[in-house]
C-alpha cells in the first residue's frame, strides 16, 4: 500500500512540475523562442484534453460493463478528424478570418454578431460544463483515496466516506492558481496561452503513457500476452450482439460533435490553432493518440474483472489492477495519468469558459448599463480580465458545490455524455451556418433555446436523480400529473435510453426550429454579410470583403476605444502599423473601410465578436452595408455571371487591341511606302543637278572648241546647279531638323500682320514677273500671337510663292486675307489656279509632294516647301490647313493662337 | 476572382469522403456482420475488425494529409499559369509594347 503522504508528495510534485513547464513555455514565448512549443505535435497533444478522467477512468469501467461500447466516444472524433477537410478546416479559416474567440463568438459571428446568441450559447456551456468539472474533482478526490486507502477493501476500488471533499477542494484551489496564472494573462484570447498549452501537452504525454503502462503491465505482465487476455474473457463480455444499435451510433454523433462544440475543443483546435497546416498533422495523429489510448481498455477491463474480487469498482480498475499486482510504481503512474487528464481538461475547460463570460455576459452588460467609464485607458482590459478571473474561481466553486452535493451519489457519473449532448445543442446552427447561406440569428436563437430547454428538462435535470432537482413524483407522473410530459417519455415516447430519448427530442425539436425560423425571414444585410462571410470564406478572396461594410469615424474616437480595451501600448502599435501601411509615416492613420474593419477584427481578438461590433457602432457613423456588392460575392450564379462578363470584356479588349494593331500595321505600312518614295525622290532630284554639273563639266574638260563666251555660260550653269543641289540639301537637313529637332523654339509676342506685309512686299516681285495679281483681301489689325518672325515669313512666302509660281490661270491672281476667328488668328491665301486634286490633298503636306505634280510645269523645286511649312506651324502651336476654294483654285489657310485680340 | 483550394479535385473529393467511408465501415449493418465468435490469433474477430479499420482510417488520412500539403504547395501557381486565353496569338515581340497599352 501507499502512504496517503507520499502520494500527495508525489501528486504535489507532479503539481510544482507542471507550473515549472507552464512558466518556461511562457517565458520562452515571450522571449521569442517559439520553437517546440508551436509544433504540430504540441498542438495534438493539446487537443487530447478531449480524454478527460472520465474517459481514463471511465472506459475501462464502460468496457467492463457493456463491452465495446466505450469505443464510441474514441469513433466520434476520430470521423470529425480525418473528416478536417470538410469542416473543422472550415472552422479554423474562418476562426482565423474573423477573430473567433469562442464557441459562443463563432456562432454570435455567424449571425450577424448576436450578442444574446452568444450568451445564450455562453449560458448552456456554463451549465453543462460545471457538472463536468465537478466529475474531474471527485475522480482525482476518489483516485486519491483509493490509491492512499490502507483499509482492506482497496481493490473494491469504492471511495469512503469524509476525507475526499478535503482533497477535492485543494485541487480546486490549485486548478484555479494555475489558471488564473497562465491563462489569463492577455486579454486578447486569440493570443496562445503557452504555458498552458505546454502543460497540457505534458500531461496528454503523461496520460498516455501511465495508460499504456497499465496495459503493457496487464497483457504481458500478469496474462502472459494478447491472446490469453482475451480467452479470459466471457464471449458475453463484448456485447458484440446487441452493441451496434441505436446507442452505437447516437453516441458516436454526440462524441463527433462534442469534439468540435465542446467549449474546451473548440478553445484548443480552433482558437489556439496558429497555423491551418497544424490541422493538417492533428488529422491522423489525434486519431492515433486516441487509437493507442483505446488500445488496452479492453484487456485491462477483462483482466479486472477475472483477478479482482467480484463487486469491485470497474471505474477503478485502471489503480486497483497495478496494485493487486503489487507494482505500485505503477499504479502512482496511473494516479497522475488520471490526475493529469482530469486537471487538463478542468484548466482549458475554465479557459475557454471564463473568455465567454467576460465576453458575452459580462461585457455586453457593462456596456448597457454603462459600468466602464468612456476616457479611462485600459479600463475595459481591466474589467475583462477580473470579470475572467472572477468567473474561473466561481465555475471551481460551483463545481466543487455540485461535488460536495451529490455526495456519494451516481449522479455525476454520466455527466460526460449529458454534457456532450448538451454542447451537441450549438451543432445545427453551428454547421447550418457553416454551409446554408439563409440561415438567421432568430432561427438559430429559436433552435439553441428549444433544444437547450428540452435538454435540461429530459436529460440533465433527471440526471442528478430523483428529489435532488426534480422531485420524484414529477418524473414518475409529469408535471401536475400530466404524463404526457415525464420528463423521460415525453409526448409518450417510451421504452428508449434515456440519452437516446433526450437526444431525439432536443436535436429533432432544436434543427426543426432552426431551419423553419430561418425560412420565415430574409436574413438582416449584417446577417447576409457574415453569412457570406462564413459560407464562402474559401472563395471570397479578402480584398473583395473590403468594401462591403461602409462606415466612417473619427481617427482619434477610434484610438480612445482602442486604447480603453487594448492599453495604451498596444493600441498605439496598431495604430502605427496602420499608418506605415497607409503610407502615412508617423502621422495617424485615415480611419477608412479597411482599417475600421481591421480594427474591430482585433477588438473582436479580446471583447468577441458581438461586443467589438457594439463598441464599433458607437464610435462610427453611416453604417452602410453595400448590398450590390454582397449580392454579388454571395451569389453563386451571380458569381459565375460576373466572371463570364469579365471574360467577354476580356475579349473585347483583345479585339480592340487586334483591331488597333492591323490599323497601326497599316500605317507602318504606308510610312514606309513614304519613306521609299522620299529616297527615290531625293536620288531623282539630287541626280537631275548632278547630271548636267557632270556633263558640263566634262565638255569643259574636254578643252578643244569651246569659245570662253560658251564656256563661260556652262560655267553659270555648274553654278546655279550647284546652288539648287545645296538648297535641296539645306531643305532636307532643315525639314529633318523640324521634324526631329529637340530645343524649343523660343516664343514671343509679335505682330503678324507686320510679318505678312514683309512676306507680301517680298513677294511682289515674283508676281510682277509672273504676270500675277497680288490681291489684298480684308486684313485684321493690332493683333498679338505668340510666334517667331522669321519662321512665320517663310510660310507666308513659301504659300504666297506657291499660289503664284503654279498659277496657270488665263488671268492669275493671288489673295491674301486675315481675320479673327473663334479666338484664332487665321490668314488665307487662295488663288484660282487649278488647285488640288482630292486624291493629292491627303498628302500634300508630305515630302516631295507638289500638289501640282501632275500638271507637269517646268517650274524648279524641291517639293519640299510645304512639308517644312506644315512643321513650321506645328512648332509655333499652329497649324496650315488646304481648304475648298471659292474661286476653285487652292486655299491655304494658317491658323495661330492669340496672345492679345484688338483693343 | 477566386482563391483555388490547394490540391487536384480527386484528392480533395477523396479526402472529403474518407469521414463518410470510415463511417459506413464502423456503423452498423456493416459492423455487425463481423460480430461472429470467430477469432483470430485468439482475438475476437470483431476487435480486430473496429481496431484494424480504425488504423486503416487513420494511414489514409495520415497519406491524404501529406499528398495535400505537397500538392498545395504547387496548387496556386499551376492555376495561374492556366488563366491565360489561349485563342488570342501570341504577339512578336516588336508589337509586345503597343498590345499591352490600350488592354490597360
Amino acid at each position: 500500500m501507499l502512504s496517503a503522504n507520499l502520494v500527495l508528495l508525489t501528486a504535489l510534485l507532479y503539481v510544482a512540475l507542471l507550473f515549472t513547464v507552464a512558466f518556461v513555455g511562457d517565458r520562452r514565448a515571450r522571449g521569442g523562442r517559439l520553437g517546440w512549443l508551436q509544433s504540430p505535435v504540441v498542438y495534438t497533444l493539446s487537443i487530447s484534453v478531449y480524454c478527460t478522467s472520465w474517459t481514463f477512468y471511465g472506459a475501462v469501467g464502460s468496457a467492463a460493463r457493456s463491452g465495446l461500447e466505450f469505443v464510441t466516444i474514441y469513433l466520434g472524433p476520430t470521423i470529425a478528424f480525418i473528416g478536417w477537410w470538410v469542416l473543422l478546416r472550415k472552422i479554423v479559416r474562418i476562426a482565423h478570418a474573423q477573430g473567433i474567440t469562442s464557441i459562443a463568438d463563432m456562432v454570435s459571428s455567424r449571425y450577424g454578431k448576436s450578442t444574446s446568441l452568444a450568451a445564450l450559447v455562453t449560458l448552456i456551456a456554463v451549465v453543462s460544463i460545471t457538472p463536468y468539472i465537478a466529475l474531474q474533482l471527485k475522480a482525482v478526490a476518489t483516485s486519491f483515496q483509493v490509491i492512499s486507502d490502507s483499509g482492506p477493501d482497496t481493490l473494491s476500488g469504492m471511495h469512503g466516506p469524509g476525507a475526499e471533499y478535503q482533497i477535492g477542494f485543494w485541487i480546486a484551489v490549485g486548478m484555479a492558481v494555475f489558471t488564473i496564472l497562465f491563462g489569463t494573462r492577455n486579454v486578447d484570447a486569440k493570443e496562445r496561452h503557452h504555458g498552458v498549452v505546454a502543460a497540457i501537452a505534458l500531461e496528454a504525454v503523461v496520460k498516455l503513457f501511465a495508460l499504456l503502462a497499465v496495459g503493457l503491465l496487464v497483457v504481458f505482465g500478469l496474462a502472459g500476452g494478447v491472446g490469453p487476455v482475451f480467452e479470459q474473457a466471457t464471449p458475453q463480455m463484448l456485447h458484440a450482439q446487441e452493441v451496434f444499435g441505436p446507442r452505437w451510433v447516437a453516441v458516436t454523433f454526440l462524441s463527433a460533435g462534442a469534439v468540435i462544440c465542446l467549449p474546451r475543443q473548440f478553445q484548443v483546435t480552433v482558437v489556439e490553432n496558429v497555423d491551418e497546416a497544424h490541422l493538417r498533422t492533428a488529422a491522423w495523429m489525434f486519431p492515433l493518440y486516441l487509437f493507442l489510448l483505446s488500445l488496452f481498455v479492453l484487456p485491462i477491463a477483462i483482466a479486472g474483472l477475472n483477478y479482482l474480487p467480484a463487486g469491485a469498482n470497474p471505474d477503478m480498475f485502471v489503480l486497483t489492477l497495478p496494485i493487486w499486482a503489487s507494482r505500485h510504481d505503477i499504479a502512482l503512474l496511473a494516479f497522475l495519468g488520471g490526475f493529469s487528464a482530469a486537471t487538463s481538461m478542468v484548466i482549458v475547460a475554465c479557459i475557454a469558459l471564463s473568455t465567454m463570460i467576460s465576453n458575452h455576459i459580462v461585457m455586453p452588460l457593462a456596456m448597457r448599463l454603462r459600468w466602464v467609464s468612456q476616457s479611462a485607458s485600459g479600463e475595459i482590459r481591466r474589467l475583462l480580465l477580473v470579470s475572467r478571473r472572477v468567473s474561473i474561481c466561481v465555475m471551481l466553486a460551483l463545481g466543487f458545490a455540485y461535488f460536495r452535493l451529490s455526495g456519494n451519489s451516481d449522479a455525476l457519473a454520466s455527466i460526460g455524455l449529458i454534457a456532450f449532448c448538451g454542447a451537441a445543442q450549438v451543432l445545427p446552427s453551428l454547421i447550418g451556418g457553416l454551409f446554408w447561406r439563409q440561415a438567421t440569428a432568430a432561427g438559430a436563437f429559436a433552435g439553441l433555446l428549444a433544444g437547450a430547454l428540452l435538454w435540461a428538462y429530459t436529460l440533465f435535470l433527471p440526471s442528478f436523480g430523483a428529489d435532488l432537482v426534480m422531485s420524484r413524483e414529477l418524473l414518475e407522473h409529469g408535471p401536475m400529473g400530466i404524463e404526457l410530459l415525464r420528463p423521460q417519455a415525453l409526448f409518450g415516447l417510451q421504452g428508449l435510453d434515456p440519452l437516446l430519448h433526450a437526444m431525439f427530442w432536443s436535436l429533432s425539436v432544436n434543427t426543426l426550429l432552426f431551419v423553419l425560423v430561418s425560412l420565415l425571414r430574409e436574413p438582416r444585410p449584417l446577417e447576409r454579410l457574415q453569412s457570406a462571410l462564413f459560407v464562402d470564406v474559401f472563395r471570397t478572396p479578402a480584398e473583395a470583403t473590403a468594401g462591403l461594410l461602409r462606415r466612417s469615424a473619427a481617427t482619434r474616437d477610434l484610438s480612445e476605444l482602442a486604447q480603453r480595451i487594448l492599453g495604451v501600448d498596444q493600441a498605439q502599435r496598431l495604430f502605427r502599423r496602420a499608418a506605415r501601411q497607409q503610407g502615412r509615416g508617423r502621422e495617424a492613420p485615415i480611419a477608412d473601410d479597411a482599417f475600421i474593419t481591421q480594427l474591430e477584427r482585433t477588438l473582436a481578438g479580446s471583447v468577441g465578436g458581438a461586443s467589438a461590433h457594439a463598441m464599433i457602432s458607437q464610435v462610427v457613423t453611416g453604417e452602410t452595408i453595400s448590398l450590390d456588392a454582397l449580392v454579388r460575392i454571395a451569389d453563386e450564379t451571380q458569381r459565375i455571371r460576373e466572371y463570364s462578363r469579365q471574360l467577354e470584356e476580356k475579349s473585347r479588349q483583345l479585339e480592340t487591341t487586334a483591331r488597333e494593331l492591323a490599323q497601326a500595321n497599316e500605317r507602318l505600312r504606308r510610312l514606309d511606302v513614304e519613306k521609299d518614295h522620299f529616297l527615290s525622290q531625293v536620288s531623282h532630284e539630287v541626280r537631275t543637278p548632278m547630271t548636267s554639273i557632270r556633263s558640263f563639266s566634262e565638255i569643259l574638260l574636254d578643252g578643244r572648241g569651246v569659245d570662253p563666251a560658251r564656256a563661260d555660260r556652262y560655267l553659270r550653269i555648274i553654278h546655279d546647279e550647284s546652288v539648287r543641289l545645296t538648297r535641296l540639301l539645306d531643305s532636307t537637313l532643315e525639314l529633318n531638323l523640324l521634324e526631329h529637332g529637340e530645343a524649343p523654339w523660343e516664343l514671343a509676342p509679335i505682330d503678324p500682320e507686320q510679318v505678312l506685309d514683309k512676306s507680301i512686299q517680298v513677294c511682289q516681285s515674283l508676281a510682277a514677273a509672273s504676270g500675277v495679281q497680288l490681291l489684298e483681301g480684308p486684313r485684321v489689325r493690332g493683333v498679338t500671337v505668340q510666334g517667331e518672325a522669321d519662321r512665320l515669313s517663310q510660310v507666308f512666302i513659301n504659300l504666297i510663292a506657291n499660289a503664284i509660281k503654279y498659277n496657270t490661270s488665263e488671268a492669275p491672281w493671288v489673295r491674301v486675307a486675315s481675320e479673327l476667328r473663334d479666338g484664332r488668328y487665321e490668314v488665307r491665301v487662295e488663288d484660282n489656279g487649278p488647285g488640288i486634286r482630292a486624291d493629292e490633298r491627303e498628302l500634300i503636306f508630305s515630302k516631295f509632294r507638289r500638289g501640282w505634280a501632275h500638271m507637269q510645269t517646268p517650274v524648279p523645286g524641291a517639293g519640299l516647301g510645304l512639308a517644312i511649312s506644315w512643321q513650321i506651324m506645328r512648332r509655333l502651336g499652329g497649324s496650315l490647313t488646304l481648304e475648298d476654294a471659292s474661286g476653285g483654285g487652292a486655299s491655304f489657310r494658317v491658323t495661330l493662337p492669340l496672345v492679345r485680340a484688338p483693343a | 476572382m477566386k482563391t483555388p483550394d490547394p490540391g487536384p479535385p480527386r484528392l480533395r473529393d477523396a479526402a472529403a469522403l474518407l469521414p463518410v467511408l470510415g463511417t459506413f465501415l464502423l456503423m452498423p449493418p456493416v459492423i455487425s456482420l463481423f460480430t461472429g465468435q470467430r477469432a483470430l490469433a485468439g482475438v475476437p474477430l470483431i476487435v480486430v475488425y473496429l481496431f484494424g479499420v480504425w488504423l486503416l482510417l487513420i494511414v489514409a488520412a495520415a497519406l491524404m494529409a501529406r499528398r495535400l500539403a505537397r500538392s498545395g504547395a504547387a496548387g496556386p501557381d499551376a492555376a495561374s499559369a492556366a488563366a491565360g486565353p489561349a485563342s488570342v496569338p501570341e504577339p512578336t515581340p516588336g508589337e509586345e509594347k503597343r498590345a499591352q497599352r490600350p488592354a490597360r
